[in-house]
């Protein structure tokens, strides 16, 4: 009974929002504006056709997750690091800190304007040796704008909590591992690291939910001509909002199962922190 | 009598407040601290006891005045010389025995002698059903003897504490220095340890070093000489206390 009751409270809010979606649609009644739950369900089902002639939901989300984990594998890279340094040293945390934090609170889509003039419509392809080949012509969806812009979001949300993760390591961790005669490579790599380790995972889970949602914005870019984010927009020149919303829904889809990812694995390795004073 | 394990010649640390006063946390310290003794530092908060303590272990390394480690100029930390801490300083990251054969670890031992050294430490703090726990499934006290099993585990020539008792109740902390009395009869190393309780430094040292605040100083040095283990009903233990705290109270008056 109680069982029962505890998972209707889950599905009450998605049920109320579907019947009033059913509602509004019907008393609408023009698909442009809002098609019906049925529309959205038709082309959720069959995630492999092709639609309104730009391959299907599948292709596009696929193309769309690389040019992320491009750009994010970038942020990834060189946020750690930094961001260690810049926890450990003083002097490189005053080297970086107050310059980083001015291009902190510039929205990712803010660089677009500069990133075209940069990067125009170059994509990956240019570091590949031969101009034919299907591997050549996904290499070419991959444009550098996009790295870019994706790289920006993800960045900063890495780096900061990586900063937070090393400065808050109690010193007491460290120095008591130096008078246990460890240097400072051993004090680096065995104290540090996996003390910051679950404020850089989360850090690294926020960025990976940034990165995804500059996403749309990123597609959006002139020479685009995959992906979710501009699946979507292309659907909205052609009128057909039931593919804007199936777009939208999958965009969803894969940012929730992206961000469970990292909530397991920050549940099953650093279980020790919550118990943790 | 040979030489000491440790020598501290003029030694003197000063502090910048916020308000760039100079504060006197350590003047004029000359102590010599002989293998095998058991020497406790006793003084009321603030005196510079912790101050002194992290100057010999290397982990600052801001002071005049100079000090020897078996007649070598101490420059860094060394596994030669252990620290226990008085806030808890295990990894709680890694279970029991990872935590105990850090030191080892450290000093490039292979697997199967770590965890042999490990146990060894672990059976000698009571603990080695636990070597599978994790730091916050066990009490303050359990912490605290897995820390001194992690100390002793690289063998250490002289083994600094920090008020390692501080944090814990009157009932464990009576306990806790039983225990150590036990484990450095088995086991005899060079012990600094730094309290401010009278009765603390009593029960278990050699040699009590009475140091005042304001500037940190040393006031007194007063060896023991009760055999042990000592009764805190013997009317000698309860004269000895009376002596210290009347010590210490002139002291805080002045």
């Amino acid at each position: 009974m109680k069982k029962t009751f505890n998972i209707l409270i889950y599905f009450t809010i998605p049920a109320i929002f579907l019947i009033v979606w059913m509602y509004l649609a019907q008393s609408i009644g023009n698909k442009i504006i809002l098609p019906s739950i049925e529309d959205v369900l038709v082309i959720m089902s069959s995630p492999g056709t092709s639609l309104i002639g730009m391959g299907s939901l599948i292709d596009n989300i696929t193309i769309s997750i690389i040019r992320v984990f491009c750009g994010y594998v970038l942020a990834v890279c060189l946020a750690i690091p930094l961001g260690m340094l810049m926890g450990y040293s003083p002097l490189t945390f005053k080297l970086f800190h107050y310059f980083l934090g001015l291009f902190r609170p510039i929205p990712p889509l803010a660089w677009v304007p500069l990133v075209l003039a940069w990067f125009g419509v170059s994509s990956l392809a240019m570091f590949y040796p031969f101009e034919s080949g299907s591997l050549y012509v996904y290499l070419r969806n991959i444009k550098l704008s996009m790295i870019f812009i994706i790289f920006i979001g993800a960045f900063f949300p890495i780096l900061l909590s990586t900063i937070h993760g090393v400065q808050g390591v109690r010193t007491t961790l460290i120095e008591s591992a130096r008078t246990l005669g460890g240097n400072e490579w051993d004090i680096f790599r065995k104290i540090l690291i996996p003390a910051a380790a679950p404020s850089i995972v989360n850090g690294m889970r926020i960025g990976l939910g940034v990165a995804w949602m500059c996403l749309v914005s990123a597609e959006m870019l002139p020479g685009s001509i995959s992906g979710v984010g501009y699946l979507i927009i292309h659907a909205y020149t052609v009128a057909r909002t039931d593919v804007v919303i199936a777009g939208m829904i999958s965009i969803g889809i894969v940012g929730v199962l992206l961000d469970t990812i990292f909530k397991a694995v920050e549940t099953n390795k650093f279980s020790w922190q919550k118990k943790y004073r | 009598m040979n030489n000491p394990i440790l020598n501290l010649s003029d030694v003197r640390k000063t502090y910048l407040t916020e308000k760039k006063e100079r504060i006197n946390a350590l003047d004029r310290i000359d102590l010599d601290i002989f293998e095998n003794d058991f020497v406790c530092i006793l003084g009321p908060s603030g005196c510079g006891k912790s101050t002194l303590l992290r100057l010999v272990a290397g982990l600052d390394r801001d002071y005049q005045g100079k000090i020897f480690y078996k007649g070598k100029l101490l420059t860094s930390s060394s596994h030669e010389i252990g620290m226990v801490f008085q806030e808890y300083s295990l990894l709680p990251w890694r279970n029991v025995i990872d935590n105990v054969v850090l030191g080892p670890e450290f000093l490039g031992k292979g697997k199967r002698e770590r965890i042999e050294i490990g146990m060894q430490y672990l059976r000698l703090v009571g603990l080695d059903a636990y070597t599978k726990s994790y730091p916050y499934e066990l009490s303050g006290g359990m912490q605290q003897r897995v820390a001194i099993a992690r100390s002793l585990a690289n063998d250490p020539q002289i083994l600094l504490m920090d008020e390692p008792f501080g944090a814990l109740d009157a009932h464990t902390r009576i306990l806790l220095q039983k225990e150590l009395l036990t484990i450095w009869n088995k086991n005899r190393k060079t012990i600094l340890f730094v309290t401010h309780s009278v009765d603390e430094a009593v029960y278990l040292s050699d040699r009590i070093v009475v140091m005042s605040a304001s500037p940190g100083k040393m006031l007194a040095d007063i060896p023991v000489d009760m055999p042990r283990p000592r009764k805190r009903s013997d009317p000698a233990y309860g004269a000895l206390v009376t002596k210290l705290l009347e010590m210490l109270e002139s002291e805080a008056k002045t």
